[in-house]
């Protein structure tokens, strides 16, 4: 029950792409995560996915460890898969009395397929960055707003705690988690048919198990705040940036590559641009 | 010097209420270790969140040498304060990322920041889970954690609100052993407790009582005056009993700060000399379980053989849990052994909130797991209380938080009333049923959260450290209770804790786990005579089992500590 994955949630470990520096990571992801949306299917997401993969192998994360995270959003993901099978158009497969249009197929194969994708992209992310250092690194980004006189400051103290609270919010799942597994020991300890009952008083058991939770979520909140105050950190101060650290061959390689895929993906548009760019030059 | 003078504390911004503390004037130098005692809700924490300016006083000033806080010196980060729940504090994902949370906050450059990291997780024994995430670290490391972070920050003061209170006799012993030596590195230490066996060990103790903060100077003199303890409400610590009687039998006097381990020394010499008598592993008065093992099946002659409440037969969970054979009677049993024993694992298999990987638990209507109909039996007649009960209340009163689960499970509305209104008087808490459970002290929550599943009066209940974070009356009050409610349902009452000396005189029978094995089980002597497989990792909770065996024969003790059985 104890190191269960779960979404968002950082592996330690120091691969490659574990020492790398955050920010490197944040534009990396960032300009990968586009570029799925972008792709075509099929061989362009194909070829991002072979990539994610890569990046699974590179970042020593296990094959369980990837894909449990899914499993909670599977729902979602055949759900949308489902609503692009109804798509119209002329019948291409029949299934019994359902006829499936042949865009509809594919779009659902599309989703199936993508959607999977881009989560693995974005999760390579946060598997390999602790949300400190991912904290420091949006940190770090906001930097130049400093420099803006003290309005940029002000700004960029105030996006500093946001990050800074981005990161905890993150760091804080699993005890968000535990906590609803607390609550539904409890009410399995008082002997309530949460898990044997028929179908109805499983879900009513489950609304009743929010105020619970809520309450449990509210106190840890209450602590951690607590906490936080008993360590010195104060609203606006700022604070050390310890895990940026200088830029080596490794972090231009991973931006210089991930700009390379998004050419790549975008060179339609880019070709299109050009085209008109030579249009207007030779009239 | 970091004192308080004159100080009157409201908790919160509630200054309408009568205050929690007033009249507070003490001083903790550096370099000292001071003990703060007193009953839950005394306010005991909210004393340190005031010491450490966490809390703005009402009147009255708190400065750090001879300066307010927050000026001049003492603005650098000064004071720590470590709360009690460890893994409600701690903010980094790994032990090294935590640490460095803390001084990254406080804006040290880099390299110090790594340097003192690195120092911090060696010296506090981390080094090696370093790179760890938290929530796969023991409470013991997490505890140390806690107290690395804040020592990593280099304060002249670290503020502990009740350390020990839900570790092993083991652990604290170390966490002792570890605030004596940053006490002696000249780091001042300020440490809630409830057990005036840790007061005994400080420099200092204050008392906190009746909204006021009493210093009461170096420890040994001061509970030599033991009516203003027992006024308190601290009854003699099991352990002192224990030195006293040795005395009385004509040993040389052990100081009270001794090793358990010392003292079991001392009670074997007594044994072997046939001043006490040696327990019998067969006491007459105990009903002997049937079957055991590892120990041989002892039953005292003319017992009648009962179908098991429950039984364990070759039962595997993971890595946690392996027990050949097992039984549970009516009565009231007490499991022990130390932290990660498998202890909260065996409970949550006897109620079924855990299926065991391999091996058969049965209970009377046959076996659960794979069984919907039998297991919808073992949930209408098991329940437990996890650890921190309390945590789990949620209705606006006591009343409704009691009366939720058996609504649930279909009772009639004066059957519930009248369950509530039983079990309340058995706990003392029936003048609080129209009380919000948030606005209770934390031993009348505590009750409050053990009526919740009393109240079902289950054929089996387990209980995971009900007396954890309590103090010593409330302990006994409580320990009174369950045996009364036993002995009214005729119950099976499974309980796990650290505190066997609650137990003792109240317990039918003793299970004693390590690293996931059955060591005994049956009476306490059976229970110590197993405690000897501990002794390399555990020795004090060994030593512990071995003179609490000795204790209970008869002609050990004056009176047994509680109430003679019956």
């Amino acid at each position: 029950m104890r190191g269960e994955p779960l979404i968002g949630q950082f592996l330690p470990g120091g691969s490659c792409l574990h020492r790398l520096d955050p920010r490197s990571k944040i534009l990396a992801t960032f300009l990968l995560t586009i570029d799925v949306l972008k792709a075509q299917w099929p061989w362009e997401v194909l070829a991002m996915g072979i990539l994610a993969g890569i990046g699974t192998r590179v970042g020593r994360v296990g094959l369980l460890q990837a894909v449990m995270p899914l499993r909670p959003l599977l729902f979602l993901i055949l759900f949308s898969a489902a609503m692009n099978l109804t798509t119209p158009g002329p019948v291409w497969i029949r299934v019994g009395p359902v006829g499936l249009s042949r865009p509809g197929v594919l779009l659902a194969l599309d989703t199936v397929t993508r959607l999977p994708i881009l989560i693995l992209t974005a999760s390579l992310l946060v598997w390999t960055t602790s949300p400190a250092a991912l904290a420091d690194g949006l940190a770090a980004a906001t930097r130049p707003l400093g420099k803006l006189g003290r309005v940029g400051r002000s700004v960029q103290a105030l996006l500093q705690d946001m990050v800074f609270f981005a990161g905890l919010a993150l760091r804080l799942i699993p005890l968000v988690h535990h906590s609803f597994r607390r609550v539904r020991q409890s009410f399995l300890a008082r002997g309530l048919e949460v898990d044997t009952g028929p179908v109805k008083v499983r879900w009513r058991y489950l609304a009743d198990m929010t105020v619970p939770w809520l309450v449990d979520i509210l106190r840890r909140a209450d602590d951690i705040s607590l906490a936080l105050t008993a360590r010195e950190y104060r609203r606006r101060a700022g604070y050390t940036l310890l895990h940026v650290r200088p830029w080596r061959a490794g972090e231009t390689l991973l931006a210089i590559g991930s700009v390379i895929v998004t050419l790549w993906v975008w060179r339609g548009l880019l070709g299109h641009g050009l085209a008109v760019l030579a249009s207007r030059a030779s009239p | 010097m970091l004192a308080l003078h004159d100080a009157v504390i409201h908790w919160k911004s509630n200054k309408n209420d009568p205050p929690v503390l007033h009249g507070v004037n003490v001083e903790a130098p550096r370099g000292m270790w001071i003990s703060v005692i007193g009953r839950n809700g005394s306010g005991k924490s909210t004393l340190l969140l005031a010491l450490a300016g966490l809390l703005p006083l009402t009147r009255g000033t708190l400065t750090v040498d001879g300066a307010p806080l927050g000026t001049g010196e003492a603005k650098n980060p000064c004071i720590r304060l470590v709360l009690g729940r460890p893994e409600h504090q701690i903010i980094g994902s790994t032990a090294a990322e935590d640490i460095a949370w803390g001084l990254q906050l406080v804006r040290l450059p880099a390299t110090e920041i790594r340097r003192r990291t690195r120092e911090a997780l060696e010296v506090f024994d981390l080094g090696d889970v370093g790179d760890r995430p938290v929530h796969l670290l023991s409470g013991g490391q997490l505890q140390r954690l806690a107290l690395a972070g804040a020592w990593a920050a280099r304060p002249g003061w670290i503020l502990l609100d009740e350390p020990t209170s839900m570790l092993d006799p083991d652990h604290r012993e170390q966490v002792l052993e570890l605030l004596a030596a940053l006490r002696d590195e000249g780091i001042g230490i300020i440490q809630t407790t409830h057990s005036l066996e840790e007061t005994w060990r400080a420099d200092r103790a204050w008392l906190v009582h009746d909204q006021r903060v009493f210093p009461l100077g170096p420890p040994k003199p001061a509970l030599r005056e033991w009516r203003r303890f027992a006024a308190a409400g601290f009854p003699k610590p099991w352990k002192w009993q224990v030195v006293d009687r040795l005395a009385e039998l004509g040993h040389r006097r052990l100081d009270y700060g001794a090793r358990w381990t010392a003292l079991a020394r001392e009670m074997d010499l007594s044994a072997t000399a046939g001043v006490l008598p040696r327990p019998s592993a067969c006491d007459p008065r105990l009903p002997q379980p049937a079957g055991q093992d590892p120990s041989p099946v002892l039953r005292a002659p003319g017992a009648a053989v009962r179908t098991p409440v429950a039984a364990l037969d070759r039962v595997i969970v993971g890595e946690r849990l392996e027990i050949g054979r097992c039984e549970f009677q009516p009565g009231i049993t007490a499991v022990l052994g130390s932290s990660g024993a498998g202890k909260t694992t065996l409970l949550a298999v006897l109620t079924g909130l855990l299926r065991p990987d391999a091996g058969t638990y049965r209970i009377p209507e046959g076996v659960p797991h794979g069984n919907s109909a039998v297991l919808a039996a073992l949930r209408r007649t098991t329940a437990m209380a996890l650890q921190f009960p309390e945590q789990q209340l949620f209705a606006p009163t006591v009343y409704e938080d009691v009366a939720y689960a058996l609504r649930r499970r279909g009772l009639s509305p004066p059957d519930v009333d009248r369950r509530i209104r039983v079990t309340a008087r058995e706990l003392g808490i029936d003048h609080l049923l129209q009380r919000s459970p948030f606005t209770l002290s934390f031993g009348e929550q505590r009750k409050t959260a053990l009526a919740v599943v009393l109240a079902l009066e289950p054929r089996l209940l387990a209980l995971d450290e009900p007396f954890a974070g309590i103090d010593p009356p409330g302990r006994r009050a409580l320990a009174l209770c369950l045996q009364r409610w036993a002995a009214r349902t005729g119950a099976t009452l499974v309980v796990a804790t650290h505190q066997i000396e609650e137990l003792l005189g109240i317990a039918d029978r003793w299970v004693l786990l390590h690293r996931g094995r059955l060591l005994a089980a049956g009476s306490l002597a059976l229970a110590a005579a197993g405690a000897a497989q501990l002794e390399s990792d555990n020795p004090d909770a060994a030593a512990r089992l071995r003179v609490a065996a000795l204790w209970t024969t008869r002609g050990a003790t004056g009176p047994v500590p509680g109430v003679p059985r019956g």
